[in-house]
């Protein structure tokens, strides 16, 4: 009888462990590649956020451009206002969708990372003891030979329960959302690119200026570049002129994030994540959220300037 | 079908960009300056119009994107609805052992005055 109750115990707890190692696999493969796909999230929105400013903002260099020309008209300001209007409206709702990822992220790590199995499985050892100390109390045999060893095996096995009913959710959802993730990073791909090609062209036509201004003009002109004051600004003029801009650089390290990321999920769902997976993501947002970082301590430590 | 529309407006959008930058350079420009008012502000209305025509066509290749995301929305709802769930479940399992726990533990007091 005893022996028949000790092997169902074990093959209980066995069948614990079994189940915990899936859960523990799940969890994780996820923990990390939740984080990875906050911090990109995060950094998506602020390149949103930089980008718009900055089509707006070329869009008014464009019409203060023409006034050199002819005098501006109400009509002409009309216009451009309402394509802005449409392009703020879309930038919103897009905003909105990077949220919702931003949520699913938060929600997958909050399950992924819940210290529910680990307390789940202290109430129970602590449920043992006190179950241990009613039976001393009613002056019957103990629950266990070694009270403590008995304690700390309930409090295990109950833990490693909960881990296995988290893990079975885990893997439920992976299965159920492996296809939508995979979708949304690839659609995220797409909007990373259409930015980057708006981004380049509204710098594009200033950078032209600029370059006409700054680099051909005194390349032309007689002694504009004599002294060595003149040439090393004319060589940095050049040279920062010729180079992408730094909001370019970021997209495209944002559309390499997301593919990183899009092979990390894929990876997620085979229990293949290895730590490289998830740097590969978080160090092409390193110099991002670095960025974003900065200019938020600029604009903290002067609330009044652009 | 959407992969060729969107590819159409990329397209587009990348021909009339190297338009405007032309239309924008300070050589066009140039040119433009010894015309007549009037003339000048043909040519500014116009290319402020092409500007427009950018914006416009650039906010609706925004929308074939977002349009993209809002189809995977439902499921990505659903999914943070089910995370949810599941984190409330195991949290409530946690909550009965908890309350198991002191029952038993005020049972062991009583039992003990007996």
């Amino acid at each position: 009888m005893l022996a028949r109750s000790a092997g169902r115990a074990l093959a209980a707890f066995l069948a614990a462990v079994s189940l915990a190692g899936c859960a523990t696999t799940a969890a994780s493969h996820v923990t990390p590649f939740a984080a990875a796909g906050t911090q990109y999230t995060q950094a998506v929105e602020a390149l949103l956020a930089k980008s718009t400013d900055l089509l707006v903002d070329a869009n008014s260099r464009k019409l203060l451009q023409g006034l050199s020309l002819a005098p501006g008209t109400e009509e002409l300001l009309d216009e451009q206002d309402a394509a802005m209007r449409e392009n703020l409206t879309e930038v919103r709702l897009l905003r909105r969708q990077l949220d919702l990822l931003g949520e699913y992220f938060a929600s997958l790590s909050a399950l992924a990372t819940s210290d529910v199995p680990q307390a789940f499985g202290d109430e129970l050892g602590r449920t043992a003891a006190a179950l241990d100390g009613v039976s001393t109390a009613l002056r019957q045999t103990g629950l266990f030979r070694d009270a403590a060893a008995g304690q700390a095996l309930v409090g295990d096995v109950g833990g490693l329960i909960v881990e296995g009913v988290r893990g079975r959710a885990l893997e439920r959802e992976l299965e159920r959302r492996k296809a939508t993730i995979a979708e949304v990073l690839s659609i995220q791909e797409r909007l990373l690119d259409a930015l980057r090609n708006q981004v380049l062209a509204d710098v594009e036509i200033d950078r032209q200026r600029d370059y006409d201004t700054e680099v051909v003009a005194p390349f032309e002109t007689e002694d504009a570049l004599s002294g060595d004051p003149q040439r090393q600004a004319w060589i940095d003029a050049r040279r920062k002129l010729l180079t992408d801009p730094v909001l370019v650089e970021e997209l495209d390290a944002a559309a390499a994030a997301a593919r990183a990321l899009r092979v990390a999920w894929a990876k997620v769902l085979v229990h293949r994540l290895t730590p490289g997976d998830v740097e590969a993501v978080v160090t092409k947002l390193e110099p991002i959220v670095a960025n974003v970082a900065a200019l938020e301590a600029a604009r903290a430590a002067d609330p009044g300037g652009d | 079908m959407a992969d060729d529309a969107t590819f159409t407006k990329t397209e587009l959008l990348a021909k009339l960009r190297d338009v405007e930058k032309q239309l924008y350079s300070r050589r066009v420009e140039k040119q433009v300056e010894p015309l007549p008012l009037e003339e000048r502000q043909k040519f500014v209305a116009s290319r402020l119009h092409l500007t427009a025509v950018i914006a416009k066509v650039n906010a609706s290749l925004m929308r074939d994107i977002r349009e993209d995301l809002e189809g995977q929305s439902a499921s990505l709802r659903q999914g943070i609805a089910d995370l949810d769930g599941s984190l409330r479940s195991l949290t409530s399992a946690k909550q009965w052992a908890s309350a198991v726990n002191g029952v038993i533990g005020l049972l062991g007091r009583v039992v003990g005055l007996l």
